[in-house]
């Protein structure tokens, strides 16, 4: 498998060395000699397109890669970030690093595009079939507030509510219709001895992790957080929320080390010791997989609690790099992972869905017979679609500061939910967050 | 009473007791000496410049708009609570971490020092934390302070010392005493060391003496053996105070700066400033904040250890005519004697103790020992055993609920999940783990690069300070040299990405060979040089005499004998670059270049329930190397540091 991977002639040698050794085989040999020219199409261009992504199961997106540079006779080079990326792919950004095409959340789309180091896709080829023939909320959520397509989609997914149903049949409940019910039942959960901590979401500091998890609970509340101006409106439901979580972890229905939980709490969560979580989507796959969970089979999707029952979407983008190597070139790339590819394939989008549960922006996909009959078993598909029509994008993402807020946010909540400080202070410090940030970056 | 000085017992000081001569000019040293120059200013230099002019600036690295602001940055940075708490908590990082270390180091050296079956192994074996990379260090600790299935629950829960297991990283006290701990335990066996070095150094007669006088054990350590090591303890606290003041992979690792700001230290502050708000001039003077702490402490160091006349004189060599030299520790340890000589002179009355018979005190002290060297071997290795179990165990026995430290089933499937990931079965993951042994083989390749460069290089500058210590060019020089390692490296990363992108350096193991040589440089010339001012000049003037040139004389003469010194400093070289995170995590991007501490980082970040096992075992895998050689030289290592450091 390795040998698909990475396609630079000095780690084919190496890789084609290494299997030398251990097969001592002969034809290994010969192709160490012959370094890079195994199954490369001789047509492929000379400039690799420049490729790169976070850290989500990237063999698939490597052996994708592979499958275009079949398809298209292309020349990619796919560099995979280990670290934080989002910090990561700006320094190389800043640095003046070619890329091409790049994996991005949303609150990177106006961010790199305002930069200089991305473009966006108006005028590019078949974009209105594409954008067409996507669900209107994912366009929405992908276009920047100037109305021009900032990326296509790589998946969509919203944050969904779980529960351990052997835990709610031990204790003889139904999943809570309001966050205030939950924590009742938490209580119950607890004091009945049937999980020490009954709650678990993903809350380290991390843009997938406490903010995530914040806004899903905000949404599912009713609360704006930001309004249409991109003002902060920290109201009374963005209070209760707040207060929800205080208490729950106070009250030791959340585990205390959560905020330093890798792995968004995911395994925690699939040993069978919690009764809820608020987790991604596509992890209830994990949950209800023998092989990587104990609970396999007792892990059921319900709407979120809350006053509007809503939830945070979101749609993760490609980006096309400012400068691309060869427009065209790099907008066949961009419709193969993120849209259909020229044998009128959903290659990678599909693939997401039906092996590791992302959702997807297209409609084709997601009423694909082979996706929908994969995703039933291990979610409640009708509770899903429910959901995900029910979800709130946040639209403030778009804005050149908020990532800085955000990351901001996510530490002074730790603090606030450890007791370190009143609410009072908590919203004045992200209010002045907001102020200063405002002013660093005017419109 | 007798009387017992140091005076006739060390070493003569022939450069002190001769007179101030003038000679004619000698380019040679600085010939020597000027390529490692060349190479740490060309390469840190350029981005040291860069850095301060980030720091000195406002800048919008999105907006690209650079304003001027003196030294705004600074103060506007200072006087904010956040800022101020992350001071706290850096100050009291470096206190816990570096008493701790220094008590503990003590402790080790002392028993290692003694005679007892199995100090060989024993003395190879307290190595193996320092000889772990921090992230991996970070890894296992995480893992074993885990709260929901970590081992030391496990412990607890099956030895009923507890009925739940215990969120240790949730408060934030303990989770800061915790990242303190592992810092601890990865640093002090650094410090154990070098005071094993300064002890073997000690000339016996000392304590026989003082024996005879009838002093105890502890009047014989506080009135001998910790004058003795001063110099050694003024290296050890510069050294450990640096390395706690700039630590960020552990936090990285373990804590991300939470819960909440409880581990927000410096470092982390820095960091989020410069690479997570983008606002590089703030996070250039918060880092150099951290620059100017070192330097302030280094200061505050010589003064504690060399106050008054036998101080920053003492350092001063001549007096008028020489530039201050910290790291010119002979001169500081002879000076050091020379003050406390008086003390070492008296030495309290004898007063015979009859509480227990020499009998029982003999057993007393026996047992006591091994208990101390048990302890120790525990502390030491217990932790890496768990390491290699871990790598043993399939993942669904490494999440059981509850926790237990009952290993399940033994296999090797996680190692040949990561070797030969074409064969594995049953995973759903991962490229990462086949890059592993890519990210093992860039190690060693960039390791090895690394330590001969500055075996050559820093070997060439060493000598030359150690032979011309007294002018004033190579003081300079050297104070210069020595001042780039106090610049944090997360200050340097941006610029050195930029200098690396416009030469062709990104992604490349030769860039990293060229950044590690920069950093690590300063340090290699350093211990070179304290070994080298140990061999007697008259060796090389003797082979003058029989008509050598003076390359020659080095190469002949010198190099041969150098031996245990350039094999310290090369193991140190090859650990450093071997363990070092950031700069492989920014200035790599694919396996061509990319290094076993980043390749571990990535398991790190999307870590999903099946990736454990074949994390564990890459961590395994990326210990083998430093901990075999550590174990094979670390007789070396002690008689390489014993010379390099204070041997005269």
């Amino acid at each position: 498998m390795s040998n698909d991977l990475f396609r630079r002639q000095a780690l084919d040698s190496l890789l084609a060395r290494r299997r030398a050794v251990l097969k001592g085989g002969l034809a290994a040999a010969a192709s160490m000699a012959l370094p890079g020219l195994a199954g490369r199409a001789q047509a492929a261009p000379e400039t690799p397109l420049q490729f790169i992504g976070w850290q989500y199961n990237p063999q698939i997106v490597a052996e994708n890669v592979e499958t275009f540079k079949k398809l298209y006779d292309e020349n990619v080079n796919y560099e995979l970030v280990p670290g934080e990326y989002h910090a990561v792919a700006e320094t190389k950004l800043m640095g003046g690093q070619h890329i091409d095409m790049m994996y991005s959340e949303e609150d990177r789309l106006l961010r790199w595009n305002a930069a200089g180091w991305s473009r966006t896709l108006d005028g590019l080829p078949g974009l209105d079939e594409i954008k067409s023939k996507m669900y209107p909320i994912n366009v929405k959520n992908l276009s920047l507030p100037n109305g021009e397509l900032g990326g296509l989609p790589y998946y969509t997914g919203f944050n969904s509510f779980v529960c351990n149903e052997k835990h709610l049949e031990a204790a003889k409940i139904q999943p809570p219709a309001t966050w205030e019910e939950m924590l009742e039942q938490c209580r119950k959960l607890k004091a009945d001895k049937i999980a020490e901590y009954p709650y678990i979401a993903a809350w380290a500091r991390g843009w997938s992790m406490m903010s995530w998890t914040l806004f899903s609970q905000w949404y599912s509340e009713g609360a704006k957080v930001f309004d249409e101006n991109f003002q902060p409106v920290f109201d009374q439901p963005f209070r209760d929320v707040l207060q929800f979580n205080r208490t729950a972890y106070e009250e030791g229905l959340i585990p205390p080390d959560v905020f330093t939980h890798q792995a968004e709490s995911v395994p925690n969560f699939a040993t069978g010791a919690h009764t809820y979580m608020v987790v991604h989507e596509y992890d209830q796959k994990v949950f209800n997989t023998p092989e990587t969970s104990q609970i396999a089979g007792a892990c059921k999707n319900v709407i979120m609690p809350g006053k509007t029952r809503s939830t945070f979407l979101w749609t993760a983008a490609y980006q096309m790099g400012a400068n691309p190597v060869d427009e065209e070139r790099v907008w066949n790339l961009m419709q193969f992972f993120g849209g259909k590819a020229k044998d009128g394939q959903y290659h990678v989008a599909k693939r997401w869905a039906v092996d590791y549960g992302l959702g997807s922006a297209h409609k084709e996909v997601m009423e694909d017979p082979d996706v929908v009959a994969a995703m039933s078993k291990w979610k409640d598909l009708d509770v899903a679609r429910k959901q995900h029509e029910t979800g709130t994008t946040r639209d403030v993402a778009k804005s050149v500061w908020f990532p800085e807020w955000d990351w901001y946010m996510m530490g002074e909540a730790q603090d606030y939910f450890r007791g370190q400080t009143s609410q009072d202070q908590l919203v004045d410090r992200l209010q002045a967050k907001y102020d200063e940030l405002k002013q660093m970056y005017p419109e | 009473m007798a009387v017992t000085t140091a005076h006739d017992l060390t070493l003569g000081d022939s450069r002190a007791a001769a007179p101030p001569r003038k000679d004619k000019r000698d380019w040679l040293p600085f010939f020597l000496s000027f390529p490692t120059l060349l190479v740490v200013f060309l390469v840190i230099g350029l981005p040291l410049i860069y850095s301060l002019a980030l720091s000195l600036h406002r800048i919008n690295m999105l907006t690209r708009k650079w304003i001027f602001v003196g030294l705004g940055n600074y103060t506007s940075i200072i006087p904010q609570p956040d800022f101020i708490a992350a001071l706290m908590r850096t100050a009291s990082f470096a206190v816990i971490t570096v008493v701790a270390g220094l008590v503990l180091g003590m402790g080790m050296a002392l028993v290692l020092n003694m005679r007892f079956p199995g100090r060989a192994l024993m003395r190879s074996v307290v190595l193996i934390p320092w000889a772990m990379a921090p992230v991996t260090v970070g890894v296992l600790w995480g893992w074993i302070f885990d709260g929901s299935y970590g081992p030391l629950n496990g412990l607890l829960l099956d030895l009923g010392l507890s009925n739940t297991a215990i969120p240790w990283l949730g408060n934030g006290t303990t989770a800061f005493g915790i990242v303190a701990l592992v810092h601890v335990w990865n640093q002090a066996p650094l410090t154990a060391l070098l005071i094993l070095a300064g002890l073997q150094s000690m000339p016996d007669n000392l304590h026989r003496a003082a024996l005879i006088d009838g002093a105890g054990p502890f009047t014989r350590f506080f009135k001998i053996t910790v004058p003795w090591l001063r110099p050694m303890l003024l290296l050890i606290m510069i050294l450990t105070t640096i390395n706690s003041i700039m630590a960020f992979d552990l936090f990285w690792t373990m804590t991300k700066g939470g819960p909440g700001s409880a581990t927000t230290v410096f470092s982390w502050m820095g960091y989020a400033y410069a690479f997570q708000f983008m606002r590089m001039g703030e996070g250039a003077a918060i880092l150099y904040v951290l620059t100017i702490l070192c330097l302030v402490l280094a200061w505050f160091y010589l003064k504690l250890f060399f106050p008054t006349s036998a101080g920053t004189k003492a350092l001063v060599a001549a007096g008028t005519t020489e530039p201050s030299d910290p790291s010119d520790l002979k001169h500081a340890v002879l000076q050091g004697v020379r003050h406390t000589r008086s003390k070492l002179a008296r030495l309290p009355a004898f007063t015979p103790r009859a509480t227990f018979s020499p009998r029982v005190r003999r057993i007393l002290g026996t047992i006591g020992m091994w208990t101390v060297i048990i302890l120790i071997f525990v502390w030491s290795f217990v932790p890496f055993a768990w390491l290699v179990i871990m790598s043993l165990q399939g993942s669904a026995d490494l999440v059981r609920q509850p926790a237990t430290v009952v290993p399940g089933p033994l296999t090797l499937e996680n190692f040949r999940y990561v070797l030969f990931p074409d064969t594995a079965t049953g995973g759903q993951s991962s490229v990462q783990a086949s890059r592993v042994p890519f990210g093992i083989w860039n190690s060693f390749v960039v390791a090895v690069a690394v330590t001969v460069v500055n075996l050559i290089l820093g070997g060439l500058a060493g000598y030359a300070y150690a032979r011309s210590g007294r002018s004033r060019l190579m003081g300079s020089t050297l104070w210069a040299l020595m001042l780039t390692r106090m610049t944090p490296s997360l200050a340097l990363i941006l610029p050195f990405f930029l200098v690396f992108k416009t030469l062709g350096l990104l992604d490349t193991r030769t860039g990293l060979v060229i950044a590690y040589c920069s950093l690590i440089l300063p340090l290699s010339t350093w211990m070179m040089k304290g070994y080298f001012e140990g061999l007697p000049p008259n060796l090389e003037k003797a082979a003058l005499v029989d008509g050598c040139s003076r390359m020659k004389a080095i190469w002949k003469i010198v190099l041969p004998v150098s031996l245990p010194g350039l094999v310290a400093a090369g193991i140190f070289c090859f650990l450093v670059s071997w363990n070092e995170f950031i700069f492989a995590l920014i200035l790599t991007g694919t396996p061509n270049a990319q290094t076993i501490p980043v390749i571990i980082a990535g398991f790190l970040v999307q870590l999903r329930f099946y990736d454990y096992g074949p994390m564990f075992a890459a961590s395994v895998l990326a210990v083998i190397p430093p901990v075999v050689i550590a174990l094979l030289f670390q007789r070396w290592l002690v008689s390489g540091m014993l010379s390099g450091s204070i041997k005269g």
